[in-house]
C-alpha cells in the first residue's frame, strides 16, 4: 500500500459497493442485505419516513413486497472521501410495476449520504434521500417531494405537511448535497413517530 | 501484460476522467458555475445544440436555461467509454436528462452522448473539446431526422435561424461518420463564429 492512489480506488469502490448493497438488498426483499448498509446509530430522511436502519427494515419491506417488481437503478455517483470519513451525491432512478393503477411508476432522485468507515467497514451512517422528479400527469408546485413519492396517491395531508418540513432538492448550495458534515435531525425521527402512532 | 505501476496508473487515470464527467452533471444539476468549470480546461469548447462556446459562456447558456424551463433536472450519466492514449483521453459518456417542466407536459425524458477529447494538462484531467449528441427523446411526434432541432425540448422555442444553425452543427449517425470515431476530436471554430453571431442578432 505504498501508492495512496490504490487506497483511494479502493475506498471509493468500497463505498460504492455499499450503496449497490442497498439497491439491490430493496430490489430483491432482502432485509438483511439492505440493512447491511447502514451502521446501527444510521438516521435516515427518507421522504415522510424518519427513523434508523432497523425501522427502515420494518418500513421499506411491506412496500417492496407489495410491488410486482422494482428496481432502484444507481447512476452518476461523487465521492469526496476524507480519511474515514465519505460525503456522496448517488442519483437514482427508480422504476416500479404496480399491481394497480398506473403500470408503471419511473422517478429519479439522490441519495445524500455520509459514510464511515468503522471496523474495516464503509456503511452508512446518515442518510437524505430527495426526489427530482417523476412520471406525474401534473406539474408539481417547486420540488414537492410529498408530490414526487411513488405513494404520493395515498399521503394523508398530515404526512403531506410532514415531508415538506423536511429537506428539498435545490438547485444552490443549500442542497443536502453540500452539507459537511451531513447530518440529519432527531426531532424529525421524534415527530415521524408521533405521525404514524396517529394512523 | 502492464505492470502493477501501469495498472495503477491507468485506473487512476481512468477514475478520474470518470469523476471530472459526474462532476460537471453535478454542477448543472446544481447550478455551480464553480463546480462545472472544474470539468473542462479554460479555452474548451462545447458544441452543444444551437449553442457553441467556452465554459463560462456555457454557464451562462444553461444555467439560465434550465431556470427557464423547469423546476428540476438530472443529467444523468450511464454508459462510459474511454479510449486512453497517454496525456489524451477520448470518451463517449450516454446520459439521459430527466426534468420537470414548468410548462406543457411535466416530465421530459431524453438521452444522447458528451463525445469529450480530455487531456491531461499539470495533473489534471479535464476537457478540452466537447460535442453534445441527442440520440433520443419523449416526444409526442416521430422526429424528423435530418432536423437535429426536432429532438431538443425546447424545440417549439426555436426560430428558423436557430433551427438552421443547429442542422448546419453536428449530429449522431450509426456509422463511422459519427463525432465518437473523430481523433483528434475538434469543434470547428467557425460554428463558434456562428453562434455569436447568432447572439449577437438576439436569437442564441
Amino acid at each position: 500500500m505504498s501508492d495512496p492512489r490504490i487506497q483511494d480506488l479502493w475506498d471509493r469502490e468500497c463505498v460504492h459497493q455499499c450503496l449497490l448493497r442497498y439497491c439491490r438488498g430493496a430490489d430483491r426483499n432482502d432485509a438483511m442485505l439492505l440493512r447491511s448498509a447502514f451502521h446501527d446509530d444510521c438516521l435516515i430522511e427518507h421522504g415522510k419516513f424518519v427513523g434508523g436502519p432497523d425501522e427502515f427494515v420494518a418500513w421499506a419491506g411491506p412496500l417492496q413486497a407489495a410491488a410486482l417488481s422494482m428496481q432502484h437503478c444507481i447512476l452518476n455517483h461523487t465521492a469526496e472521501i476524507t480519511g474515514t470519513t465519505a460525503h456522496t451525491e448517488t442519483y437514482f432512478m427508480f422504476a416500479r410495476m404496480n399491481p394497480s393503477g398506473e403500470p408503471l411508476t419511473l422517478s429519479g432522485g439522490r441519495y445524500i449520504d455520509r459514510l464511515e468507515f468503522r471496523k474495516g467497514e464503509w456503511r452508512i451512517a446518515a442518510r437524505v434521500t430527495l426526489r427530482d422528479w417523476a412520471n406525474l400527469d401534473e406539474i408539481p408546485a417547486g420540488a414537492d417531494q410529498a408530490a414526487m413519492t411513488s405513494t404520493a396517491g395515498e399521503l394523508s395531508e398530515e404526512e403531506r405537511r410532514f415531508m415538506r418540513a423536511g429537506r428539498n432538492p435545490s438547485r444552490d448550495r443549500s442542497d443536502p448535497s453540500y452539507d459537511r458534515p451531513l447530518t440529519t435531525d432527531p426531532e424529525r425521527a421524534v415527530a415521524y413517530r408521533q405521525l404514524i402512532a396517529k394512523t | 501484460m502492464p505492470t502493477t505501476d501501469e495498472m495503477v496508473a491507468e485506473l487512476w487515470d481512468r477514475e478520474r476522467i470518470r469523476q471530472c464527467l459526474h462532476r460537471y452533471a453535478r454542477g448543472v444539476d446544481r447550478f455551480d458555475r464553480e463546480l462545472i468549470k472544474t470539468a473542462f480546461h479554460p479555452d474548451a469548447i462545447d458544441e452543444h445544440g444551437k449553442f457553441v462556446g467556452t465554459p463560462d459562456e456555457f454557464c451562462d447558456w444553461a444555467l439560465a436555461m434550465h431556470e427557464n424551463a423547469q423546476l428540476s433536472h438530472q443529467h444523468c450519466l450511464l454508459n462510459h467509454w474511454c479510449d486512453l492514449d497517454g496525456d489524451t483521453a477520448h470518451t463517449e459518456t450516454y446520459f439521459m436528462f430527466t426534468a420537470m417542466n414548468r410548462r406543457g407536459k411535466p416530465l421530459t425524458i431524453g438521452g444522447g452522448r458528451y463525445i469529450d477529447r480530455f487531456e491531461k494538462r499539470d495533473g489534471d484531467w479535464r476537457i478540452a473539446a466537447r460535442v453534445t449528441l441527442r440520440d433520443w427523446s419523449n416526444l409526442d411526434n416521430i422526429p424528423d431526422v435530418d432536423d437535429l432541432s426536432t429532438m431538443t425540448s425546447t424545440a417549439h422555442l426555436l426560430s428558423d435561424e436557430e433551427r438552421a444553425f443547429m442542422n448546419a452543427g453536428r449530429g449522431p449517425s450509426r456509422d463511422r461518420n459519427d463525432p465518437s470515431y473523430e481523433r483528434p476530436l475538434v469543434v470547428d471554430p467557425s460554428r463558434r463564429d456562428g453562434y455569436k453571431e447568432l447572439v449577437a442578432k438576439g436569437k442564441g
